[in-house]
């Protein structure tokens, strides 16, 4: 099995990513603006990677569909954190209308 | 102990490629990235690091293989990315957590539409035994990527209904272990690294923000 040589660095990648998400550095901001999606998005690599050896018409249109919806969610994921938060409020101008 | 740092080891002896330093190294350079990423979640460049790595893991992909459809995968990443760029721009503020919990939907079906395209294309990655059969090991690692995936993509439909964010750390840490299947199956590294980071990340957060919610 080709992965079986990789366990020790999903082990340690486990471990990683369990003393990263620490508490103590909790952000400011909320969980779903904090960036932590970007990290399901590599799902976008596996995605590409089935697209690029895709042998059979069936593998290929499923695993171009599956970068497709990929790319969206991993811009999504990565994007969604960098806009402006919190929304600025509108501008409150009915009070005066009545007056001009 | 001159083993441990071969190539093969990192991860470079991808489906029967030759080892290749560079592609290992893009392959943990773009996971280092990633976990500086998730550690420095607290701060903008948190993202933008993570940005950076996710960029170069897609890079380092399209070198590593053989790329049959190129101009296919590409169309496919500019629509894709156009779709999601203009979401992310013209959505209202408002909603824009609801956008999130779309996207980790939709990265659980990509996660099962990718396992049933490897278990239909298995001579590729080696997924097969000497009769060409798929490998049990295998198979159970593309069967766990399509229920995870599943479950990724129904939970996240269960959150719009119900109209609730609290599984939102959750449904990312099971993206995340679909992708750390994926990359087992494959002989990834930067599949396996960044989807077990992803998912043990995800669990620990979203474990202590139930521990949060039940406290309120």
């Amino acid at each position: 099995m080709n992965g079986a040589s990789l366990l020790p660095l999903f082990l340690l990648a486990v471990a990683g990513g369990f003393i990263a998400a620490r508490p103590d550095a909790d952000p400011d901001r909320p969980l779903w603006r904090a960036g932590v999606g970007a990290l399901p998005a590599i799902m976008l690599v596996g995605a590409v990677i089935a697209a690029a050896e895709s042998g059979s018409a069936s593998a290929r249109y499923l695993a171009l569909f599956a970068v497709l919806i990929a790319s969206v969610a991993a811009v999504l994921l990565v994007g969604v954190p960098e806009r402006r938060w919190p929304p600025v409020a509108p501008v409150e101008d009915d009070a005066g209308e009545d007056d001009a | 102990m001159s083993a441990a740092f071969d190539p093969s080891w990192l991860g470079a002896r991808i489906d029967g490629v030759d080892p290749s330093p560079l592609v290992a190294g893009m392959w943990l350079v773009a996971a280092a990235l990633l976990l500086c990423g998730l550690w420095l979640r607290a701060h903008r460049v948190g993202n933008r690091l993570a940005l950076a790595g996710g960029m170069l893991a897609v890079g380092a992909a399209l070198y590593s293989h053989d790329v049959v459809n190129l101009p296919e995968i590409a169309s496919a990443l500019a629509i894709g990315g156009s779709i999601g760029l203009t979401l992310a721009r013209r959505c209202a503020a408002h909603r824009l957590p609801w956008l999130l919990v779309v996207a980790y939907g939709l990265l659980g079906l990509a996660g099962m539409a990718t396992s049933v395209a490897l278990f239909l294309n298995p001579f590729a990655f080696a997924l097969v035994d000497g009769q060409g059969h798929v490998t049990p090991a295998h198979g159970a690692l593309l069967l766990a990527g399509v229920a995870i995936g599943g479950l990724v993509a129904l939970g996240a439909l269960l959150m719009l209904v119900r109209r609730t964010q609290s599984g939102l750390a959750l449904v990312g840490s099971g993206a995340g272990w679909v992708a750390a299947a994926l990359g087992l199956a494959m002989g990834n590294s930067a599949l396996l690294l960044v989807g077990g980071m992803a998912g043990a990340a995800g669990l620990r957060l979203g474990w202590r923000a139930r521990a949060l919610g039940r406290a309120a």
